[in-house]
């Protein structure tokens, strides 16, 4: 269980820890800038959500937790550079990307992409064409080289998956 | 979720079923028509499929930007070409399968409840703990092993918290948390943010945007905004006549006479018109029955020499006939 940390404990993990963290992301953003902004919001986070207590192996607790944030991270610079090349893409067809409307649409596309993260590939792919590129199924059915039925059945495990994702099975 | 209100694996199945199939390119009549009355044979089954039918709506609001943006973003994680392609992508479906079950992200798009205008409702969770939840407010829960979680989408609730040290009580809002020290408080989302009030005892209200996040701590009366990462103290209220819309009833203690309309509109389905220049500057003091708001203008009218004029269920108040 978590609880709140007293600042004392959060003080001395830093003190004993920060020095290896950011050596630690070093050793993997290879980006001495990345390294240090991702170890600073591993303590910041730390002080949110408090300590696991006890806390037993605390660089391994760290590296968790650094880690996830570093996925974040990426993620989200993934999908801003995706909205950049598709409004470069879309040409003037479109209104202009301001900053309000990236971290909205990033924000958007992070929950999106967890759904879809969730789903088998040629599930995937089917519900893809259908709800993003909005394809009729027979279209679909055609593109895949699959029969009618199989598109339906995809859709419905696409919704199904997407359903326990959200809710579990409870 | 409590027994009997969440639909079973089997349910969830056959709604998905249906949602394919009426997705499909010609559906007959008698389909439609098949699968509302699979949905009228149980709240769930309507549950489920209503659910699936509100993330199709998710994908048909996105913008032509976003649209390619997802469609290239999600294509380009699904074929890995090398090892250290492959390594992140692993990493990045582990990340988003975590975020998909935990983030605010990922649920919003299924509430678990959502209340109709004029609906009040009283839950009452697996650990003891009692939510009031206001009229139009949408929202999900989660009880697991170390923690209770309500996520609040839109609205308002009052959450009336069981006490269990070893699991915090936490609302959550895009703006940030609430997190029951104690035992009595309300958490209410508008345009403006997120507003936490205390009833009873302690909470720790913490406000949390992409760069910043603060927390602060609030007794019996506090009041907070949380908003874009900063949490704003404001002026403190009477706890118990802050929640007495949980019962049912707008306590109001010379309010201004506007304001008390514009509430009880949020209960209707027609709201109350009225002319906010015209009635500027009259202030009123009284209950009224939220439930009833036909009931609390009438009472309203009568006490301040007002006229109502009505036809059907429209109602209309102003100074003269």
């Amino acid at each position: 269980m978590s609880s709140a940390v007293a600042p004392s404990a959060i003080g001395q993990l830093y003190a004993d820890h920060h020095h290896w963290l950011v050596r630690w992301l070093q050793a993997r953003t290879r980006c001495p800038h990345w390294a240090l902004d991702v170890s600073q919001e591993t303590f910041c986070r730390l002080i949110e959500k408090g300590l696991p207590s006890p806390l037993r192996d605390a660089r391994s607790y760290l590296a968790v937790v650094a880690r996830r944030l570093l996925v974040d991270d990426i993620r989200r610079r993934d999908l801003e550079q995706a909205l950049a090349d598709a409004a470069a893409l879309l040409g003037g067809h479109v209104e202009e990307l301001t900053p309000d409307r990236i971290v909205e649409a990033v924000q958007m596309l992070e929950g999106l992409m967890a759904l879809l993260a969730g789903l088998p590939a040629d599930v995937r792919e089917a519900f893809l064409l259908r709800r993003v590129d909005r394809l009729g199924h027979a279209e679909i059915a055609a593109r895949l080289g699959i029969s009618d039925r199989t598109v339906k059945r995809h859709v419905a495990r696409a919704y199904t998956l997407c359903y326990v994702l959200a809710f579990g099975e409870d | 979720m409590a027994a009997g209100t969440a639909p079973t694996p089997a349910m969830i199945g056959r709604a998905a079923q249906w949602a394919a199939e009426l997705d499909g390119d010609d559906v007959t009549a008698a389909r439609r028509a098949a699968c509302e009355s699979w949905c009228a044979q149980d709240a769930r089954h309507r549950l489920a499929f209503e659910r699936m039918r509100a993330l199709d709506q998710r994908f048909a609001d996105m913008g032509p930007v976003e649209r390619t943006a997802l469609s290239r973003a999600a294509r380009r994680r699904a074929k890995p070409r090398t090892m250290a392609a492959g390594l992140a992508t692993l990493l990045l479906l582990i990340g988003a399968v975590w975020l998909a079950g935990h983030s605010l992200l990922g649920r919003q798009y299924f509430p678990d409840l959502r209340t109709a205008p004029g609906d009040l409702r009283e839950l009452a969770l697996e650990d003891g703990s009692r939510l009031h939840v206001d009229t139009d407010t949408a929202l999900s829960r989660a009880l697991t092993g170390d923690e209770r979680r309500v996520s609040l989408f839109r609205g308002r609730l009052m959450a009336q918290v069981a006490r269990d040290p070893a699991r915090p009580f936490v609302v959550e809002t895009t703006d940030g948390t609430a997190t029951a020290l104690g035992t009595r408080f309300s958490v209410a989302r508008d345009a403006s943010g997120t507003i936490v009030t205390v009833i009873e005892s302690r909470v720790r209200a913490c406000a949390t945007a992409w760069t910043r996040q603060a927390c602060i701590d609030l007794g019996a009366g506090d009041r907070a905004r949380l908003s874009d990462g900063v949490v704003e103290r404001l002026p403190a209220v009477d706890g118990e006549h802050a929640s007495a819309w949980s019962k049912g009833w707008l306590e109001a203690d010379d309010m201004p006479l506007v304001a008390v309309l514009a509430e009880l509109n949020r209960y209707r389905a027609r709201p109350i018109r009225f002319d906010p220049a015209a009635l500027a500057g009259i202030h009123i003091t009284g209950s009224y029955p939220l439930r009833e708001s036909d009931r609390a203008l009438a009472a309203i009218a009568a006490t301040s020499g007002l006229w109502i004029s009505q036809s059907g269920e429209d109602r209309m108040i102003s100074r003269d006939p």
